[in-house]
């Protein structure tokens, strides 16, 4: 599953004996994903604006096409930031058991750590081979080390995400830039960019100075192998890399099937599929 | 009728806790003195001793950019907020503010009072030793309250006698087993009343006269144990850090989407303002005074064992821990202290080692809620040991 709306077109919803649903708000992208018997079968990525409207937006963009309305999904359960806005879904669950549960769903077992870098927090989590969550760590209420910082950054500099994330591998020299707040390296980068500094040189600092505000929270709740990265940020390969380097481990190869992104509303999406069964064979 | 008697006497309590710039007039209009402190290292007992109301400055919870200009950035939201009721003049009926040297956070406010909302001439800086686990500390302690006790009688144009102190002793461990009482009660699997309830009335006696809290708390006791348990309380939550009084912040711990409820508080807001007792009827009763507030459970910012850096408060929190029976403990503490983190980094692996699970919460001014609920679900789920 990957782009804004994703289908499965060889599957056929109306065969299917569980049809269960993840939402997902997050601060940046709102996402929903559906699943027929367990297997993925749409999802769709929406930029959030006030919550209640962007649950709506993602689930609509995933039913879109499918002939599937809303009464149709067995049980949907909502996470993330607004999860709770997401006034049509049954249950909820939070973004650290989902993220953990669509983790180990894509990667498989061996996954024990899970970093979740999104666009308003970051998370590190803990994980059992069944995808259960034991421990988690999230950022403080500083932005630095999280994607609205790095959009922020890539607006001082006049470069979209991308191009910054290229450029930050590529460059061998890189000024020390505070990691401890996001505000801080900004105007630590502004008077670099007034003092001529070339602006390859300006990226990469500010890209190591948010992969080492990372790198600290993953130590402070300890490597454990194997290692994955998800969220928004995980498609940043200036990041991922920088992480691992600091982090002197390497986390297992994104699945192109996935956009990291999808992880946690995954995760959501099997939970949903859990209540499903579980009120089943209550019944 | 009985259970609206309870109910009435909790909200009389969390209103004063919330309210305390209101009890303080009142205390003035009936002729009363009263005395602001900072930090619990102060022993209200020598104040009380001589006719003061002494009562805790807590936060208001208002974004306050004003003390900016007087207190550093970097300084504790509890600190900054203190400094801005002073500066704002919601304690100007006070006749005295007092503080210890103990945290500089506070020290800090404390000087802000001081130097720039008109308490120059009516306050009052305690030395407390900068260690309390040494042979010195005690007789340190006892000299400081000597000179504490000396300036209050000069305030107050009269003696504080040994009987005016062994009352007041007496006065203030009486509202310290009352307290502990209340506390017990969670330890029921079906408790009469709540953790932000208890935390509730924890916080207004810090604010109270003493024997009118202690009137209050024991009504409040005889009727809940007359009363049966409430609900069964779900998942058992231990907070441990420092000091926070935003009983919003509690409600939101037994008001997620699981059900929980708070047990125990160790923190200098909570179960650390009252868990000990000053002992009675000894001759010298400024050594008595020392010897009782040298026994309390620890702040990180004193509470560390020359030598071997123990730190004693974690013996307290296991003993807690062990009585308590928590499903998941709670750190807490200020963005921008350091001595309560410094305590998590050691105290953790500890709580780790008895299998409980844990997450932490930094405060400031205003807290991001939305946030805090997300971790605290998030704990509750790894707890319940949720799997889809």
């Amino acid at each position: 599953m990957s782009g804004n709306v994703s289908i499965n077109k060889k599957m056929d919803w109306t065969k299917a004996r569980v049809i269960a649903a993840g939402v997902d708000i997050g601060a940046a992208t709102s996402k929903a994903l559906i699943l027929l018997d367990g297997q993925p079968y749409a999802s769709s990525q929406v930029t959030t604006r006030p919550h209640g409207e962007s649950a709506f937006d993602a689930m609509k963009g995933a039913l879109e096409e499918t002939g599937l309305k809303l009464e149709n999904i067995n049980c949907i359960v909502a996470t993330g930031r607004g999860g709770a806005q997401a006034t049509f879904a049954h249950k909820a669950v939070s973004e650290i058991a989902c993220g953990a549960a669509g983790a180990v769903r894509i990667w498989g077992p061996s996954v024990r750590t899970v970093l979740d870098i999104g666009g308003q927090s970051c998370r590190v989590i803990h994980c059992t081979e069944k995808g259960r969550a034991t421990a988690f760590l999230w950022n403080d209420k500083c932005a630095a080390g999280i994607g609205r910082s790095m959009e922020a950054f890539g607006d001082l500099v006049g470069k979209g995400l991308a191009e910054t994330a290229e450029i930050a591998l590529r460059s061998d020299k890189f000024p020390k830039l505070s990691d401890f707040c996001a505000v801080y390296a900004q105007s630590e980068a502004l008077d670099l960019v007034r003092s001529k500094m070339p602006v390859e040189e300006l990226i990469a600092g500010y890209y190591h100075a948010v992969a080492r505000r990372i790198s600290t929270l993953v130590n402070r709740l300890g490597m454990k192998k194997d290692f994955v990265i998800i969220g928004g940020l995980a498609r940043n390969p200036g990041i991922t890399g920088l992480v691992e380097g600091i982090l002197k481990v390497s986390s297992l190869a994104p699945d192109p099937e996935w956009d990291p992104a999808l992880v946690p509303v995954l995760g959501a999406a099997l939970y949903a599929e859990g209540f499903c069964k579980r009120q089943g064979s209550d019944a | 009728m009985e259970k609206k008697g309870r109910d009435a006497i909790i909200e009389r309590f969390r209103h004063i806790a919330e309210n305390t710039p209101e009890y303080v007039r009142s205390l003035k209009e009936k002729g009363r003195l009263s005395a602001g402190y900072m930090c619990t290292h102060v022993p209200e007992e020598i104040l009380y001793a001589a006719g003061i109301v002494p009562l805790r400055i807590l936060t208001s919870h208002e974004s306050q950019a004003m003390t900016r200009g007087y207190i550093h950035e970097t300084y504790c939201s509890f600190s900054h907020d203190c400094a801005y009721q002073g500066l704002k003049g919601d304690y100007d009926h006070l006749d005295l503010i007092v503080t210890s040297s103990s945290c500089i956070h506070m020290g800090e406010a404390f000087n802000v009072w001081v130097r720039f909302a008109g308490f120059q001439d009516k306050s009052y800086l305690m030395q407390y030793p900068h260690i309390i686990h040494t042979k010195p500390a005690g007789g340190f302690m006892a000299e400081s309250f000597k000179q504490f006790k000396e300036f209050v009688e000069k305030l107050t144009k009269r003696s504080v006698t040994d009987n005016d102190l062994e009352e007041a002793i007496k006065v203030y461990n009486h509202n310290r087993r009352l307290l502990k009482r209340l506390w017990e009660f969670l330890r029921h699997d079906r408790p009469p009343i709540t953790g932000p309830e208890v935390a509730a009335v924890t916080l207004a006696s810090q604010v109270m006269d003493k024997k009118e809290c202690n009137g209050m708390l024991e009504q409040l006791i005889e009727r809940l144990e007359a009363e049966p348990g409430q609900a069964a309380p779900g998942v058992r939550l231990m907070v441990t850090g420092g000091a926070c009084d935003d009983l919003g912040l509690f409600d939101l711990m037994e008001h997620l989407r699981y059900d929980t409820s708070i047990i125990f508080i160790d923190s200098c807001t909570a179960a650390r303002y009252f868990w000990f007792e000053v002992p009675e009827g000894r001759h010298d009763k400024l050594e008595a005074l020392a010897e009782g507030y040298i026994g309390k459970i620890p702040c990180p910012a004193k509470d560390t064992v020359p030598g071997t850096g123990e730190k004693k408060r974690f013996r307290f929190v296991q003993q807690f821990i062990e009585d308590f029976k928590p499903d998941g403990v709670i750190f807490l503490y200020q963005r921008f202290c350091s001595p309560q983190p410094m305590d998590v980094v050691a105290l953790k692996p500890i709580v780790d080692k008895l299998g409980i699970p844990s997450t932490e919460l930094e405060l400031d001014t205003t807290v991001p809620k939305a946030q805090f609920q997300t971790q605290l679900e998030a704990l509750v789920e790894i707890i319940k040991g949720v799997t889809p």
